[in-house]
């Protein structure tokens, strides 16, 4: 489902080229949820950018579906990330000036679909946020956060979750919460990447990875 | 879910940001209306002011031409036609024409066409001695009264009264030295003539002279069926056209020039004409003034809009740029979720328009009020200061300006690397 051949990316600082991710290839097949361990600059969360769309690497192809990336037109690869790939951030990133419901509601306007509102619901109701969905992230504990983030992520049916740190503000209940539907999203087909340096977390998956200074070790 | 609802719900909770914008785009608008309208007012009022004064001049100059029309048709003007060969310089010295022509020019022009003269005078005028009164200086004056030009029955009497055969008019001085009254008897180069009037003192060359019948003058002077002037009486000319007079005169009697005499009508079409050109002049220097004022309100208002509106787009471009750099982290959530640039772009841009427009309507609303505050007008007045065109450019302008001004952060937005801000974040 997922492969990553070769790739790098390199940032150019005043103090010198740095290699962020450096050759890395990897494959994650349909139903596998992978942990991509490592400590702090090791290079996790460029690569989920790179994997995810975002960034761009300096060499090497990531494939999702059989399709290479980097080699869509950025409206293509923008539109393929909308309707393939969920991500989930340690900060969740949730938007303040919007409700529950429109938060998670907020993917389907880069790829509008009909069943969205139906679909928001389902979520809403399954991460157990029903008597939250009018309210503002403010008002909300940083579990409801994280579960209303992986509700946004998940709204337009993605086959590739990404998550950077999702447990890493969370208490042991909601992490077991967001750990166990990852693990179920993999079960259930999907292919899921979670990028983390906890132990704990990481039991939850198929596989782990571990990058050092940019390279699997 | 829409982006227009994300741009209602952005709005709602950062509107301190929002209300700043609008601040600046009501001020600007504010001021750019309010100065078109009070340039609309001053022109209006311009117009007013001088329409009320052109009509006040009319009137003035309708009845100073009532005047003159009344003082024409009581005088008329007074025109003398001396013979063509006349030296002017040589009349105007001795204060009678030297030169002779026939008498029948008279009745030439009596019988022409001529309507604008009504009453013909011929006359034969010399300086003589009256050998039988010490040879004293005299001027006789030889008449027979006026000859009414048209065929009609002059509807008043002659300013002169016509001198019948044997009879004599005698000026005051003559008459006071000589001790005559009227009735007496007196000589006058052979001829006996009985004192039928005595004229009053008028002060000039009049008061020695002596008026005959104009046959028994010619016949004296040995001057038959001569005169040497005619005097052509209460003559009609508009606007004092004297040149067309003159040559309906000079195609009559070829052989005749005209002067025409100073008198109460010309004094007043003078006084009217010089009244007109003051007036003229006053409604000139009026609309001077009045320009003078507009070109001083248009040199403040070409200075203050154009500055107004460019602090109010750098503080929309300014505020736009704060609150991309506030967004940043949500910016790079949307482009994560699969939001285009061109979305960014466009939840910034909407917002920016947005803030134009309701600035727009805003800053019309307050320029509504201190137009009727400042100018003292009803609301019904000040509304029609308002033109549409005017309105709709404002309504236009705004939000473009606004979106003007907010394009370049906006672009800043649509083009921020997601990958870095959350990396970074």
């Amino acid at each position: 489902m997922l492969e990553v051949q070769n790739l790098s990316k390199i940032f150019r600082g005043p103090e010198g080229p740095l290699n962020a991710v450096d050759n890395v290839s990897l494959q994650v097949k349909a139903g596998e949820f992978l942990a991509v361990q490592g400590p702090s600059g090791s290079g996790k969360t460029t690569l989920l950018l790179s994997i995810g769309g975002l960034q761009t690497p300096d060499k090497g192809n990531v494939i999702v579906e059989g399709k290479n990336i980097y080699r869509m037109s950025p409206d293509a690869r923008v539109q393929f990330r909308a309707g393939t790939i969920g991500f989930v951030f340690q900060q969740f990133y949730l938007i303040p000036y919007l409700s529950v419901l429109d938060n998670v509601l907020a993917p389907s306007v880069a790829l509008p679909h009909s069943e969205a509102s139906k679909r928001a619901q389902e979520l809403i109701e399954r991460f157990k946020l029903t008597g939250r969905s009018s309210h503002k992230p403010s008002e909300l504990s940083t579990g409801e956060r994280q579960r209303t983030a992986m509700a946004r992520a998940l709204l337009n049916n993605p086959k590739l979750l990404l998550a950077d740190e999702p447990t890493g503000n969370l208490d042991k209940e909601n992490t077991d919460i967001i750990l166990n539907f990852l693990s179920e999203f993999a079960k259930s087909g999907g292919t899921a990447l979670m990028v983390t340096h906890s132990e704990q977390a990481a039991a939850y998956t198929d596989r782990e990875l571990h990058l050092k200074n940019g390279k699997i070790q | 879910m829409t982006l227009l609802h994300l741009v209602r719900k952005e709005l709602i909770y950062h509107k301190l940001t929002f209300v700043l914008g609008l601040l600046s785009v009501i001020v600007a608008v504010g001021v750019l209306v309010s100065l078109l309208v009070l340039l609309h007012a001053h022109d209006i009022q311009t117009e007013r002011i001088l329409s009320e004064k052109e009509k006040e001049i009319e009137e003035q100059m309708q009845e100073m031409e009532n005047k003159y029309k009344i003082i024409m048709e009581e005088y008329g003007f007074n025109l003398i036609i001396l013979p063509k060969n006349q030296n002017l310089g040589d009349f105007y010295d001795k204060g009678y024409a030297s030169e002779f022509m026939p008498e029948d020019y008279v009745d030439k022009l009596a019988q022409s066409n001529l309507v604008t003269i009504r009453y013909l005078l011929p006359i034969v005028e010399q300086k003589i001695r009256w050998p039988e009164e010490l040879n004293r200086t005299i001027f006789l004056f030889g008449t027979y009264g006026q000859v009414p030009f048209t065929k009609e029955t002059p509807e008043e009497p002659p300013a002169l009264v016509a001198v019948p055969p044997g009879t004599v008019i005698l000026g005051y001085e003559l008459c006071n030295s000589l001790n005559l009254k009227v009735g007496n008897e007196v000589k006058l180069l052979g001829e006996t003539f009985k004192v039928s009037n005595i004229h009053p003192q008028r002060g000039t060359k009049e008061d020695i002279t002596v008026w005959i019948n104009l046959k028994t003058a010619q016949h004296l002077l040995g001057r038959e069926n001569q005169i040497n002037a005619i005097q052509a009486l209460k003559t009609y000319a508009s606007g004092l056209d004297f040149k067309s007079i003159k040559e309906d005169i000079n195609q009559i009697l070829p052989n005749t020039q005209v002067v025409v005499l100073e008198n109460k009508v010309s004094t007043m079409a003078e006084a009217r004409d010089r009244a007109k050109t003051t007036a003229d002049f006053s409604l000139e220097t009026e609309r001077q003034h009045r320009l003078k004022i507009r070109g001083e309100l248009e040199t403040f208002a070409s200075w203050l809009i154009p500055l107004v509106i460019i602090a109010s787009m750098a503080l929309i471009a300014l505020l736009t740029l704060s609150n991309v750099r506030q967004r940043r982290g949500e910016i790079a959530t949307l482009r994560a979720l699969g939001y285009r640039s061109g979305q960014i772009l466009y939840v910034f841009l909407v917002k920016a328009f947005f803030l134009g427009l309701i600035g727009a309507l805003l800053g019309i609303t307050v320029s509504f009020f201190i137009g009727m505050l400042a100018l003292a007008l009803s609301a019904q007045e000040i509304f029609k200061l308002f033109s549409i065109p005017m309105l709709i450019g404002v309504l236009a302008g705004a939000p473009i300006l606004s979106i003007l001004a907010s394009w370049v952060p906006a672009t800043l937005a649509a083009h921020e690397d997601p990958a870095t801000i959350l990396r970074e974040e």
